[in-house]
C-alpha cells in the first residue's frame, strides 16, 4: 500500500506566471488528489466600483490583469454601452477589434514562451518573447503604453490611428508571422515537446462542457464554441471561424493556440483593410440605469462581464467571471493520475491568469 | 499528426549564437521612447485655473488642488498614467510625455504654483481668478445645457419659470458652462 | 448572429428543478453572480448553450439559505465559495466547501455593506 503525502505546490513557483496554491496528494509520484487555493492577489477590485465614477472605472477594470488589460476594458465598456443604449461609431469599433486581436497575439506568444519555460526549453522561451517585444513596440506607439493601453472609453476610444500607423502595423505583422515560423515548427514537430505534450490531461467533450472548460480548452477537444462568432464590435463584418481539434490534450491545446495566433493576424489584415473612416467616440450623458450579461471572447477564453446600474454615476454591481476561474475544476481534474514532474504543465495548460480571477 | 523531427530548433540556436543582442545596453545606451508613451504628466502652470476637475477625476486620487493657494500637487508615486486628467482639464494645460518618473527610495509628491495671486474679496477665502459666470437674461433662452455641463452642480435653471441661479459657493470657475452656452449668453467675470 | 440573453426571475422552490433541466438539455456553467439589495441578494446563475445564454435570477433574503448546485454541475464550486465569502450568502451543500478561506480576507462578508 502507497503512502500518501502532500506536496504543497505554489504560491511562488518559478514556473507559475501568477501565484496559485495547490496541494498535491501524492503516491509516490503520481498525483491522487490536487486540492486549489487562490487568494493571494485578492483586491476587492469589484468593491472599488460603488466609489468610483462609472466612466473613471474603466481605468480600474483594465487594470484587474495585464495580459487580459484590453479585453476586460472593453467588455466593461461594451457593458455600460449596452446598457445606456450609446451606439459606438464604427471606426471605434474596428479599433478595438484590431488591438484585441493584437493583444491575443501578444497572449498567446506569451503563453507559447511560458510552456517552452516549464518544459525547460529556455531557448525557446527567449525566442518567443522576443517576438513579443515586437508586439508591445507596436503598443507602445499607438496607444502609449506596453500592457495597459487606456484607450478605451464609454462611448469609444480615445486614441485613433494614422494610415501610417496602419500600414507600419501590417509590416510588422508580416514580420512577426515570418519569424513565427520557425518557433511554430519547434513546437509541433520537436521530438521532446511532442514527447512531452501528447496524451497529457486528455478532457473529453462532455467532460470539457459538464466541467465548464472555455475557450481554447474547450476548442482542443473538439467543441465548436468562439464568442467573437456573436459578432461584437467588428467581428461580424470579419470572416472567422472557430479553430478546433478532436485530440483534447496539452499537445492538441498547443495546435489550437498557434492556429489562433494566425488567425489573428489574419483577422488584423482583414479589420485594416476594411477600416471605415469617421469619429472615433460619441458623448455621454447621464448615467446607467438598468443591467446586462455582456461576453467577450478574451484570449484564454469567454469572460461575462455584468454590469448593474441604478441611476446613479456609481454603478451597484460590476461583476466579471474571468476565463480562468471557470478552467480551474477542469484543470484539478486533470491532475489527478498525473505525474509529479507533469504538474507544471498541466497547470500552464489552461493559461491561467491568477489576477483575473481574483480580482 | 506530424512527423516528429529530432532539431528543429538548431538553425534558429545556431543564428543566435552568432548575431548581436535584441536588447539595448541601457543605461549605457539611451532608451528612446515613442511619441505618444504615457511616462508622467505635465502641467503649464500659467493656463491653470485650479477647477478642480483633474483631481476629481483620477482614479487613484494622486492629485490635489488647492484653490486658496493657486497650487497642484501630483503624487508622482500614485500616478498611474492613465491620462484621465489630461482628457478633462478644460485649459487643456495637462499634457502627457514620454519618460519615466525617476524612482527613489521614497514617496514624494511634487507641488507647483500659479504665478497669478488668487484674488480675495468681501474677505471671503477661496475665490480664484476666473471669477463667475454672469448671465445675460435677455439672450438667455433657459435651455439648461450650462447646468448639466456644471462639475460642481452650481448652476439651477428652470425652463418654466424662466429662472437662472448660481451658486457661487460651488462654483470653481472652471469655465464649462460660458463654453458650452448655444446662444453665448455666459461671461466669466471677475467679482 | 442573433444569439438570445434573456434574465429569467425564478423561485426558490422551482430553482432546482429547473437546473436539472438545463443540465439534461446540455447547457453548461457560465457565472454565478451576488448582487446585495436592500434587506437581501439577487443571485443570477448564467447558463450557455451553444451561443445562447439564460440566466436565472434569484431574489432572497439574508437569512435563507439556497442550496449549491454542484450536486449537479460540480465546477460551480469556486464561484458559489466566492459567493458565500464576500457577500455572507448561505450556501449548504457545497461539494468543496471552504468555510469563508477561499480568499485570505481580513474581513468577513466585506461585500456585504455599500460603501
Amino acid at each position: 500500500m502507497a503512502e500518501r503525502s502532500v506536496i504543497p505546490f505554489g504560491p511562488q513557483h518559478p514556473v507559475l506566471p501568477e501565484p496559485v496554491h495547490l496541494d498535491l496528494v501524492c503516491e509516490d509520484e503520481t498525483v491522487v488528489e490536487a486540492v486549489p487555493s487562490i487568494g493571494f492577489v485578492h483586491r476587492g477590485l469589484e468593491k472599488l466600483v460603488e466609489q468610483k465614477d462609472f466612466k473613471q472605472y474603466v481605468y480600474i477594470a483594465e487594470r484587474v490583469c495585464g495580459i487580459c488589460s484590453f479585453g476586460h476594458g472593453m467588455g466593461y465598456c461594451q457593458a455600460v454601452e449596452h446598457v445606456m443604449n450609446i451606439e459606438v461609431p464604427p471606426r471605434a469599433n474596428y479599433l478595438r477589434t484590431i488591438w484585441m486581436e493584437m493583444s491575443r497575439v501578444h497572449s498567446h506568444l506569451l503563453w507559447l514562451g511560458l510552456l517552452a519555460d516549464a518544459l525547460g526549453f529556455e531557448s525557446l522561451f527567449m525566442q518567443s518573447w522576443r517576438l513579443r517585444e515586437k508586439i508591445l513596440d507596436q503598443f507602445d506607439e499607438m496607444t502609449g503604453g506596453r500592457v495597459i493601453f487606456s484607450v478605451n472609453c464609454i462611448g469609444g476610444v480615445l486614441k485613433d490611428l494614422s494610415d501610417e500607423q496602419l500600414k507600419t502595423l501590417l509590416k510588422v505583422i508580416d514580420e512577426i508571422e515570418a519569424e513565427l515560423k520557425p518557433i511554430l515548427r519547434t513546437f509541433l514537430q520537436d521530438y521532446t515537446v511532442a514527447s512531452r505534450l501528447r496524451g497529457l490531461g486528455v478532457l473529453s467533450p462532455d467532460d470539457a462542457i459538464a466541467q465548464g472548460a472555455v475557450g481554447p480548452m474547450l476548442r482542443a477537444s473538439g467543441v465548436s464554441y468562439d464568442a467573437r462568432m456573436t459578432g461584437y464590435a467588428a467581428y461580424g463584418d470579419l470572416e472567422m471561424e472557430p479553430i478546433i481539434s478532436k485530440d483534447g490534450d496539452s499537445y492538441a491545446r498547443c495546435e489550437v493556440r498557434l492556429k489562433e495566433l494566425l488567425q489573428s493576424f489574419d483577422l488584423i489584415r482583414q479589420a485594416v483593410a476594411k477600416i471605415p473612416a469617421g469619429p472615433i467616440a460619441v458623448p455621454v450623458k447621464g448615467n446607467p440605469n438598468g443591467e446586462y450579461f455582456n461576453r467577450i471572447e478574451q484570449p484564454r477564453g469567454e469572460a461575462f462581464y455584468y454590469v448593474k446600474g441604478n441611476g446613479t454615476k456609481f454603478l451597484d454591481r460590476f461583476r466579471l467571471r474571468t476565463p480562468t476561474t471557470s478552467n480551474i475544476p477542469p484543470m484539478v481534474s486533470m491532475l489527478k493520475g498525473c505525474q509529479l514532474a507533469d504538474v507544471p504543465l498541466l497547470i500552464l495548460t489552461i493559461d491561467p491568469c491568477i489576477s483575473c480571477t481574483e480580482r | 499528426m506530424s512527423k516528429s523531427k529530432l532539431f528543429p530548433f538548431m538553425p534558429t540556436a545556431l543564428k543566435n549564437l552568432f548575431s548581436k543582442p535584441a536588447t539595448t545596453a541601457y543605461p549605457f545606451e539611451p532608451a528612446t521612447y515613442p511619441e505618444r508613451m504615457r511616462g508622467h504628466v505635465e502641467i503649464e502652470i500659467e493656463k491653470c485655473i485650479s477647477c478642480g476637475l483633474c483631481a476629481r477625476s483620477c482614479p487613484p486620487t494622486a492629485l490635489t488642488v488647492d484653490r486658496a493657494a493657486g497650487t497642484w500637487t501630483i503624487n508622482r508615486f500614485d500616478c498611474v498614467q492613465c491620462g484621465s486628467c489630461v482628457n478633462v482639464c478644460p485649459k487643456k494645460c495637462l499634457h502627457i510625455v514620454p519618460g519615466y518618473a525617476t524612482p527613489g527610495p521614497q514617496k514624494k509628491s511634487e507641488t507647483f504654483t500659479r504665478p497669478t495671486p488668487p484674488s480675495k474679496a468681501d474677505g471671503k477665502v477661496g475665490l480664484q481668478t476666473g471669477g463667475h459666470p454672469v448671465n445675460d437674461h435677455d439672450k438667455c433662452v433657459y435651455c439648461t445645457l450650462c447646468a448639466r455641463k456644471c462639475p460642481q452642480g452650481a448652476i439651477t435653471v428652470d425652463r418654466a419659470a424662466k429662472t437662472w441661479t448660481l451658486d457661487k459657493e460651488a462654483c470653481v470657475s472652471c469655465g464649462l458652462c460660458a463654453s458650452s452656452c448655444p446662444k453665448k449668453c455666459l461671461t466669466m467675470k471677475e467679482d | 448572429m442573433e444569439c438570445k440573453n434573456e434574465i429569467r426571475p425564478i423561485d426558490l422552490e422551482q430553482f432546482l428543478p429547473e437546473v436539472i433541466r438545463f443540465r439534461q438539455s446540455g447547457w453548461r456553467m457560465g457565472q454565478i453572480c451576488a448582487v446585495r439589495t436592500p434587506g437581501g441578494y439577487e443571485l443570477s446563475y448564467t447558463f450557455v448553450k451553444d451561443y445562447d445564454i439564460c440566466t436565472l435570477r434569484l431574489s432572497i433574503g439574508e437569512e435563507t439559505v439556497v442550496s449549491s448546485i454542484t450536486p449537479i454541475y460540480p465546477c460551480a464550486f469556486i464561484q458559489e465559495n466566492e459567493m458565500a465569502e464576500l457577500f455572507g450568502v448561505r450556501v449548504e451543500n457545497l461539494s468543496h466547501d471552504y468555510h469563508h478561506r477561499l480568499y485570505r480576507i481580513e474581513r468577513d462578508t466585506p461585500f456585504k455593506e455599500k460603501g
